[in-house]
């Protein structure tokens, strides 16, 4: 994990070394202070054109590096907006007072605006500060200055009208590098985040679109990062708008408001506008935050974010000695222990051997194991969760033998804990809980209902096994994050299968497992979890009532389990992008890059819904990629060979054939297997003297792996086609392992007709 | 004259028909500790909670909480029923003479000392006993452990009544957030049409509703018990239960099962 932060650093240095800081920070105010009728403020970076002879506006932001002007010459953006909803009293903020701020390497101007008429209570307060870089802070205020009486009056005198005001934040909706032309906007929806495409009408017409009025655009992507139980004041990911032809960017990064800071539309996110009740003699935060400008896509604004969060995280808990254990980690199982698969009533024995060996066969093994045995029993009578744990076959022995026996197994145990259960009015739940943990070695806790542990929990639990892990049935709150290193992604709604889980890319070093116990058709939830590489969480037996995984979920849960456990090291590093630029608008792609490794995984979400002779048909250019001479590219997902084409200085993922699947997973590695046929058959070397295993993988008709002959990698793999499984209009692999027994390149020989 | 005779004639063969048929009932003296659940045709009605399992009954969202509604037109028989649930003191004889040993004796009678029970407890339910242990004094004592519609046919008869008194909750006629077991009977007014006392309250009552599909098994409980949690709505539903309210009891193994708010009544079919 130190390795992976030391990484990080050099990433964030050389991102510095690639943005030099400016000393050239200045500011301007025309004619003169006291009589301001222009504010100028300027840094290497951006130049900034404030107008406060009538209403504030920003007449000019250009982005110097690339000489981009941000803003239209007849489209000047207000530098906010209030519409007061005493229509018959809407006076306005005639007055205006600037102050002017100079410190070493910023610059920064304040204006207050105001009305002199008692109609209009508010006093709006404007603070700009500019630095050594393309960024801007923001803080915006609004008080209710008014004397007592007068405003008691107004507001008793006028039941009709709403008692506060509507402020505005236009930043975003007035930018227009390129006029007309469509942009990308990620913004935190009402739940979740969205990226969505806003056309020319949008821009000519401002006003709210409605739902399908945007045609030919693809559907909006649905993204996720906060939990549902965040606190509201969580750090939310910024509103970023990409102007593709400038190829530039801005977003808006809210430290704090007294606003919710999610909207139900981009027309909202664009122009944020909420009712906003305020006191007498009292203030709000409108905005306070990051206003930045920069080149290139979402995904660097998205970085950018990722980095100033990740410098103040706590990395504590996912460095604790011993917590590397969980690091590859893919497939779970919530368990009801009176499952009779785990539990013999004949012979009053625990049969978690026998339960885990058909795992093993079905979905190539569980990693991790939720032991559930208290709700829907506890409540019967006076024992309480920890007691019913006592009262288990075998009590608190055979539990633990129970998990000795699935650690054996390869599965990680998780001992459930019921927060609500009070029963027994303990004074400590947690520490209770810390010795049942200790008492009976599970791996860490399943934290039942709850968003995250907390650190007294944390502390209680480290007193028996520091390396335990917290599990948390939903998505901890940022701050619960440090403390909770794992958690179940709960979907009660059906979502789509390329949802993008932001917060796996910020925080590669947090397991996260897709589950789901409402709704029977999983398919979605499983490409999802091959597309954001994250886990999964078998749940077939909800509390007693069965929602088997289907035969073919169990064969899709398989080759993902497969896949994931063979690339963990590709996957689990922190340079990574979600939602890679495709050549095909329907094509879905997050990357993963490591240093002798790329790792793409690919969804296709309408390939089974649009006919095959239309356009955007999965086949030819994928995508580009950035990979050094003497690599290749396999699709791991399909066991197909994917061509690299170069051209125009670019290299591109190629698929001859149109990808046969809804999913597909490309690995670009350096090519290392040296594969032959001979007259007697076939031979496969890792020339260069490695050390590890080449391994030949055959591939059922179901498309998973099934394991062949296997020599040392300084041995010669000799094989014959005919000793191995697999189907008869594929490939089989030959996979080389290195001593830490992850896949480090794959052959194909197809297979002759 | 002729005319009322023949009807007199008629009456006679009425009545004495009716007598032939009504005698086997009557004739029917309830044993000792029981008493007579009388047929009728019953409206049966069951609900439950969809958190104690989902069923393939008629799901309804309300206020009250969303649940399964089973319902059903039915001829009950005639049968007899414990007018109390099973005391220790009952259970104690059927110990000392078969010599029941459970094959797997973890929390067998754990409130029990040396053998027997706690002083003063002779009349209080037997607890801390499995389905098992419930069906061998059972079938010692000549009788069965009730399936829920009879269980509940008997606390509820034919009106439909929410508790076996009737619609109203009374906490002065069943003993129910305690801080235990009571003697058995202690609560007259809390009678049930047919005489049956403590059917709600003092402990819950297995049913022989045991089933095992292909995952796990379980059984039906009834009728509530002195226990009853607090603080949370993820508890199984105790304390007070209405006639018609059943809740599903996961089993594993009889250490687990066996619990200090669970008892069992039987029942006598009339053949």
């Amino acid at each position: 994990m130190r390795f992976f932060r030391r990484i990080a650093s050099i990433v964030c240095m050389a991102l510095l070394a690639a943005n030099p800081v400016y000393n050239a920070v200045n500011i301007e105010v025309l004619p003169n202070e006291v009589t301001p009728k222009q504010i100028i403020l300027e840094n290497d970076s951006l130049v900034m054109e404030i107008q406060v002879d009538w209403a504030p506006v920003i007449t000019s932001l250009k982005y110097k590096p690339t000489g981009v002007e941000l803003i239209q010459d007849e489209r000047p953006m207000p530098l906010f907006g209030l519409d007061n909803p005493w229509t018959l009293f809407n006076v306005g903020h005639e007055l205006k007072e600037v102050d002017v701020r100079r410190s070493k390497g910023k610059v920064g101007v304040t204006i207050h605006a105001y009305s002199r008429y008692l109609e209009n209570p508010y006093h709006i307060i404007v603070k700009l500060d500019l630095g050594e870089n393309s960024e801007i802070k923001v803080d915006i205020q609004i008080e209710d200055r008014l004397e007592v009486s007068y405003h008691d009056w107004y507001r008793e005198n006028n039941s009709l009208i709403l008692p506060g005001v509507i402020p505005g934040l236009p930043w975003l909706a007035f930018l227009e590098p390129d006029k007309g032309e469509k942009r990308q906007v990620l913004y935190p929806k009402l739940d979740g985040y969205e990226l969505v495409t806003v056309n020319q009408q949008f821009m000519d017409n401002y006003h709210p679109i409605l739902e399908g009025e945007r045609p030919g655009e693809p559907e909006p992507v649905q993204m996720q990062f906060n939990g549902r139980r965040g606190n509201p004041s969580d750090p939310l990911v910024p509103t970023i708008v990409h102007f593709p032809t400038s190829n530039i960017s801005a977003l808006l990064y809210r430290d704090k408001s007294d606003l919710p800071w999610r909207f139900a539309t981009v027309e909202e996110a664009l122009w944020p506008s909420e009712k906003l009740f305020i006191p007498h003699g009292e203030s709000r935060t409108i905005f306070k935050g990051t206003f930045r400008v920069f080149e290139g896509g979402w995904q660097n604004g998205f970085a950018w974010f990722r980095n100033q969060w990740r410098s103040k995280f706590d990395f504590a808990n996912y460095e604790r000695p011993g917590h590397e254990k969980f690091d590859n980690m893919f497939l779970g199982v919530w368990s009801f222990v009176y499952d009779r698969n785990i539990y013999d009533a004949e012979s009053n024995k625990w049969t978690i051997d026998k339960y885990l060996e058909k795992a093993k066969k079905e979905y190539d093994g569980f990693d991790q194991y939720v032991f559930w045995h208290s709700y829907n029993r506890v409540g019967t009578d006076p024992r309480d969760q920890f007691d019913l744990l006592e009262d288990l076959p075998g009590g608190i022995e055979g539990v633990k033998e129970f998990i000795a026996t699935a650690n054996d197994m390869g599965a990680r145990v998780y001992l459930p804990y019921n927060p609500w259960d009070k029963i027994r009015k303990r004074k400590n739940m947690y520490r209770r809980q810390a010795e049942d943990l200790g008492a009976v070695n599970a791996d860490g806790l399943f934290l039942d209902t709850m968003g995250g542990g907390d650190k007294s929990f944390r502390n209680e639990v480290n007193k028996f096994d520091p390396s335990a892990q917290f599990l948390s049935e939903f998505r901890p709150n940022l701050e619960g994050l440090q403390f909770t290193t794992a958690h179940y992604n709960e979907n009660f709604n059906v979502r789509p299968a390329h949802l993008v889980d932001l917060l796996r890319f910020a925080l590669p070093e947090h397991k996260i497992y897709k589950i789901e116990r409402v709704h029977r058709d999983r398919h979605n939830l499983i490409y999802n979890s091959l597309f954001n590489a994250i886990g999964y969480a078998v749940w077939d037996d909800v509390f007693g009532e069965v929602n088997m995984q289907t035969w073919d979920e169990k064969i899709l849960i398989s080759r993902f389990n497969r896949t994931m456990h063979d690339f963990a090291h590709v996957v689990s590093t922190q340079n990574n992008m979600p939602l890679v630029a495709t050549y095909n608008e329907r094509l879905y792609v997050n990357g993963f890059f490591a240093d002798d490794m790329q790792l793409f995984t690919m969804l296709y979400p309408e390939r089974d819904k649009i006919q095959r002779f239309l356009d955007n048909r999965p086949i030819g250019a994928m995508f580009d990629v950035d990979i050094p001479e003497g690599w290749h590219m396999v699709d791991v997902w399909n066991k197909r060979p994917v061509d690299i084409k170069t051209g125009e200085g670019k290299k591109i993922a190629w698929l001859r054939d149109e990808l046969p699947d809804v999913a597909g997973c490309f690995v670009a590695m350096p090519e290392l297997i040296k594969v032959k046929k001979t007259d007697s058959g076939w031979t496969a070397s890792v020339p260069g003297g490695k050390s590890g295993t080449l391994e030949l993988v055959g591939v059922d008709i179901t498309m998973r792996n099934r394991k062949g002959p296997e020599v040392s990698a300084g041995e010669t793999l000799k094989f014959d086609l005919s000793t191995v499984e697999h189907s008869t209009d594929g490939y089989v692999m030959i996979q080389y392992r290195n001593v830490n027994k992850e896949v480090k390149d794959v052959a194909l020989v197809k297979v002759a007709n | 004259m002729l005319h009322l005779s023949k009807l007199l004639i008629n009456a006679s063969v009425t009545a004495f028909g009716l007598f032939l048929i009504l005698s086997p009932i009557s004739a029917q003296k309830a044993p000792t500790g029981m008493v007579l659940v009388s047929g009728d045709e019953y409206y049966y009605k069951q609900v439950n909670r969809w958190r104690e399992g989902l069923e393939n009954h008629e799901y309804v969202e309300g206020p009250a909480g969303d649940a399964y509604i089973e319902e059903a037109v039915m001829q009950m028989p005639d049968y007899f029923i414990d007018k109390t649930e099973v005391t220790n003191a009952e259970y104690k004889k059927f110990l000392d003479a078969s010599g029941y040993k459970p094959k797997y004796p973890y929390n067998f009678l754990k409130h029990w000392k040396k053998g027997t029970y706690p002083k003063g407890q002779g009349n209080h339910p037997v607890t801390y006993v499995d389905l098992d242990d419930a069906k061998a004094y059972a079938e010692w004592a000549g009788k069965m452990i009730p399936c829920e519609r009879k269980w509940q046919y008997a606390a509820q008869g034919t009106d439909g009544r929410i508790f076996p008194w009737g619609d109203r909750w009374d906490k002065s006629k069943a003993n129910v957030r305690s801080s235990g077991t009571k003697t058995v009977g202690s609560y007259p007014e809390g009678a049930s049409p047919f005489g049956a006392l403590d059917m709600a309250g003092n402990v819950s009552e297995m049913t022989d509703s045991y089933e095992e599909d292909l995952w796990h098994r379980f059984m039906i409980l009834r009728g509530g018990s002195w226990f009853q949690s607090f603080g949370s709505i993820w508890y199984v539903q105790n304390g007070i239960v209405a006639n018609h309210q059943r809740v599903k009891y996961w089993m594993i193994n009889p250490g687990f099962n066996r619990s200090s708010t669970i008892g069992f009544r039987c029942i006598k079919v009339i053949d």
